[in-house]
């Protein structure tokens, strides 16, 4: 074994079997990383090459743990132990300490610049003094702290305290200027967390939910939470640059009429003359210097693009988190389920066997999937299914037309205007819609199953697609309808469109308190003391936030009509959270299915986004297409609110004139078709860039694969050179394993091999 | 902070602050609940040092936050200084700092190595696995039905073919697994 002792550090074996793709040109990228056996630049020689021994005394000895019997899986004891000790040895046993180096010397993880994390931690044991190593590297080079984070690390708190004072007590090396920024920076960015803290709501509700049902309900309660937050910027604008300038104007009358408390439901009467509505607002200059003209419509265009920086940001976010770097070759199912099946945060009892139940489950069912014959289906069966699923989506489209055709004819024949007594004249239309949006997802889902989709999953988006369809398809009808009638049946129409809108918003309010009360209370009353045979109500996730999802729509599009609609709906929000709570820890059990929160939360951003979308784009038609009323609201006089905006830029003073002409060329159709273009080439280079790299990482993944043979094959060789070398007597043909899985490929690959 | 008797003093607190993901009032809010665990044995003056104070395994797993978990004993194990699952302030201070929500995703894949490795020998090996599996689903499944499991994620994660997992096939796999951060995230 002599010529194979630890040489400086290094190790030297006969370069022969060096598999060859490490020498292949195109391979550069990856000889980097793993560097050819025989030379290891990026070795630390300071350290021992002795591995620091875990401190409960777990040695070479117990590198094969595992008590798989039989000949092919057991060690002889000596051999055992001279092979333990020389695959310690091994590069490939310090690699995590060698990632370390590659990681701050090369881009090979492509991570961000702020979190280099020291990998080569994790090896260092508790309780030993770590700082001292650290300190080694430390000296070596004095921009290592520089460099990460110590919060970055993996040793323990007591660890990371003793470096910290130690490396506290040399100042001079550090440049003293960045440090103090440095520090001034954290401690701001600490007063503001602490800030953060006290302003955060509803953290011990959510946690006591999270303990009882797990993350899966968890999503629907942060995504309410979500939607809160993402209110209150568009209230404050709107409260702070339209509101407020209209009450410190004097200039209009309070209207005579008293308030009733049937305003909060129909919102006509005592409302219909405040700030409620478009309406009331002015279209002259308040205090001779603040146009309203200007104000409203730009309030509206900044809640808008400040909406779709956020949601887009949330978007990008949680789509790369979860789709990019959760895709590529491999669909990693049995790692997933054993190594994230587990909710830590779960701390009920019956949440945790019902976990432990729907783990098991889970794997069983995919199990016995898997083991069941997959027969080919036959081309009737086929067939079959195929006519069966067309069937149901033509059904499902049909009946989503044919609401739409409800909606449309309510809202233009003389029925509804038929209807002698005010108050029903004017719910009909939300009530009908409100129903048809309850009722119709449920019809969908019964359809669904009916299907019988080989994965729950692709089941489940096909309900919420259609579900959101349904909306889409009914809130376009009403809006176009609007658009079309309203203009010339009512004098104002933009106050009246706000009206219905704020109607809409109170009675899906009042269906959801409703729907809530007999789904989940009244069933689970039945379910104990008289129907036993009933389960108890579970919470259903999509369903709820696909409602929170139309809400939020409902508000975004109605804001331009009824400035006060974002108050209303955060106080909406506010309530239905406790109500939604309480129903929850009362009523509720928790479910069986686990609910794959992450990809299901990209899901539902991207709908919000596509609602976003839909909203702004018919807002932006009222803005630009429809004439606005001719006595009420802050665009009586114009044409179309729009023209304020090209009025402006067409008076622009001959010193701003290029201003002008800067805007007339981006506004030209050619300079919006060439960004079309250019957008659309990066969007076909970045797919081209990730086809290829994901073809990459196929081959290197292969590679692997190959080195791992290759290493198993070496070592054989090693292990029947020493054995030789010791002059042992041993039977030529008996197969000496080295590792479970590399016996049969090495039998495989090299049948004839001699020692 | 106003308050008559200080646990910790100013330069504790900013070490505290710099070496874990806590603003100070998350720090003292973790205090009261560690000491809450075992007031007699917790001082509520801690400013003469940290270690001396330990809070035994046994009053720690009946946390009601760890008491569910089936791999209560494996966080103890890891957390704690000498391995025994007794926790100073520190270790526990860690362990929340690991599990809270701005952990970044390196620091949760290492620890969680840690945690799923029952033999401690930095290696994911078969046995490991099988006692993963069996924490996971209690008695349900049969021998063969375990045995099939692991070799499946051996066969997923195992990239080098050795028939244990390492601590870069393991980041590797988690990394690419979108639900692990919201599945390893404890509230305190």
């Amino acid at each position: 074994m002599e010529q194979y002792r630890h040489q400086n550090g290094r190790e030297h074996f006969p370069l022969g079997t060096v598999n060859p793709g490490y020498q292949e040109e195109g391979l550069h990228y990856y000889s980097d990383v793993i560097p050819p056996i025989g030379s290891y630049p990026g070795y630390n020689t300071n350290t021992s090459a002795h591995i620091p021994l875990d401190r409960r005394g777990s040695d070479a000895s117990s590198y094969h743990s595992d008590t798989n019997t039989g000949p092919r899986h057991r060690w002889a004891a000596q051999e055992m132990r001279d092979t333990s000790i020389l695959l310690e040895r091994l590069p490939s046993r310090q690699l995590e300490r060698l990632a370390s180096d590659v990681a701050q010397k090369s881009s090979f993880r492509q991570k961000s610049k702020k979190r280099k994390s020291l990998h080569g931690t994790i090896h260092i044991p508790r309780g030993k003094d770590v700082s001292k190593e650290l300190m080694d590297q430390y000296n070596e080079d004095p921009n290592l702290m520089n460099e990460f984070d110590i919060k970055d690390t993996t040793l323990p708190l007591s660890s990371k305290m003793r470096i910290r004072s130690l490396t506290k007590q040399r100042p001079g090396r550090l440049k003293s200027l960045k440090y103090s920024c440095g520090i001034a920076w954290m401690h701001f960015r600490q007063k503001m967390s602490d800030f953060a803290f006290y302003l955060q709501l509803w953290k011990g509700h959510m946690k006591k939910i999270e303990g009882h049902f797990g993350t899966g309900v968890l999503s629907y309660f942060l995504f309410l939470q979500w939607i809160f937050y993402i209110n209150i910027p568009v209230f404050i604008v709107t409260f702070g640059f339209v509101i407020v300038p209209q009450l410190l104007d004097s200039s209009n009358i309070s209207s005579n009429k008293t308030f009733t408390g049937k305003e909060l439901l129909l919102g006509t009467g005592w409302f219909n003359d405040t700030i409620m509505y478009y309406g009331f607002y002015t279209n002259g200059t308040i205090s001779n210097k603040y146009e309203m003209q200007f104000a409203y419509l730009l309030t509206c265009g900044a809640y808008y693009i400040m909406c779709i920086i956020i949601i887009a940001l949330s978007i990008s976010r949680s789509y790369k988190t979860n789709y990019i770097e959760g895709s590529g070759a491999y669909d990693f199912y049995y790692v997933t389920r054993v190594f994230c099946g587990w909710d830590y945060g779960i701390m009920a009892v019956d949440a945790a066997k019902l976990k432990h139940k729907g783990i098991w489950n889970e794997l069983k069912e995919y199990l016995s999937g898997i083991q069941k014959e997959k027969k080919q289906a036959t081309c009737g069966e086929k067939c079959k299914w195929i006519f069966i699923r067309l069937a149901t989506n033509l059904f499902v489209l049909g009946s989503i037309g044919g609401c739409g055709y409800l909606i449309y004819f309510l809202s233009t024949n003389k029925v509804i205007t038929n209807i002698a007594q005010e108050e029903l004249k004017v719910m009909v239309m939300p009530i009908c819609v409100s129903g048809i949006i309850l009722i119709l997802p449920l019809i969908f889902s019964f359809i669904g199953q009916l299907e019988k989709y080989e994965k729950p999953k692709t089941e489940l988006y096909v309900g919420m697609v259609r579900t959101m369809l349904l909306k889409a398809t009914v809130l376009a009808v009403l809006v176009s309808s609007w658009y079309r009638n309203t203009i010339e049946s009512h004098p104002c129409w933009e106050t009246y469109v706000g009206q219905e809108i704020y109607r809409l918003v109170i009675v899906d309010f009042i269906f959801t308190l409703l729907v809530t009360f007999f789904i989940e209370f009244i069933k689970r009353l039945f379910k104990e003391h008289c129907c036993k045979f009933l389960n108890y109500p579970e919470f259903d996730i999509g369903r709820n936030t696909l409602n929170l999802i139309y809400s939020q729509a409902l508000c975004w599009l109605g804001t331009y009509f009824c400035p006060i609609l974002s108050i209303v709906v955060i106080i909406k929000l506010f309530i239905i959270f406790y109500v939604k709570r309480v129903s929850v820890i009362l009523n509720c059990k928790p479910s069986l299915r686990p609910w794959r929160a992450a990809r299901a939360h990209t899901i539902f951003m991207g709908f919000l986004f596509v609602f976003f979308l839909l909203s702004a784009a018919a807002v932006a038609c009222g803005i630009i297409f429809i004439r606005p009323s001719l006595n009420c609201g802050p665009f009586r006089n114009k044409d179309k609110p729009y023209q304020i905006v090209t009025d402006f830029v067409a008076n622009l003073n001959h010193e701003l004139n290029w201003l002008q002409v800067i805007i007339n060329i981006i506004s030209s159709p050619g300079f919006i078709a060439g960004t079309l273009v250019v957008l659309c080439v990066l969007t076909y280079y970045m797919r081209i860039v990730m086809v290829g790299h994901k073809e990459m990482v196929t081959l290197l993944q292969q590679q692997l694969a190959m080195e791992g043979k290759d290493k198993a094959y070496l070592l054989k060789m090693l292990q029947e050179a020493s054995s030789k070398h010791k002059d042992k007597p041993k039977p030529p043909d008996r197969s000496r394993q080295l590792s479970p899985g590399a016996a049969s490929t090495i039998e495989n690959s090299r049948p004839g091999k001699d020692h | 902070m106003g308050n008559k008797v200080t646990t910790f003093t100013e330069e504790q607190l900013e070490a505290y602050q710099d070496c874990t993901l806590f603003t100070r009032k998350e720090i003292l809010r973790l205090f009261k609940r560690y000491r809450e665990l075992a007031p007699e044995t917790v001082p509520l003056d801690m400013k003469n040092g940290t270690k001396k104070v330990k809070v035994p395994y046994s009053i720690i797993e009946k946390m009601v936050e760890l008491k569910e978990n089936p791999f209560c004993k494996n966080i103890c194990e890891v957390f704690s200084e000498d391995g025994s699952g007794d926790m100073t302030f520190d270790d526990f201070l860690d362990m929340c700092s690991v599990f809270c929500e701005a952990a970044p995703r390196d620091i949760k894949a290492a620890y969680a190595f840690k945690i799923y490795d029952f033999d401690h020998d930095n290696y994911l090996s078969k046995s490991d696995l099988e006692r993963a599996l069996t924490s996971l689903t209690g008695d349900g499944l049969t021998q063969d039905e375990i045995n099939f499991v692991v070799s499946k994620v051996l066969e997923e994660a195992d990239l080098d073919d050795d028939g244990m997992l390492s601590y870069i096939e393991f980041e590797h796999v988690i990394s690419r697994s979108p639900d692990f951060i919201s599945t390893f995230h404890i509230r305190f």
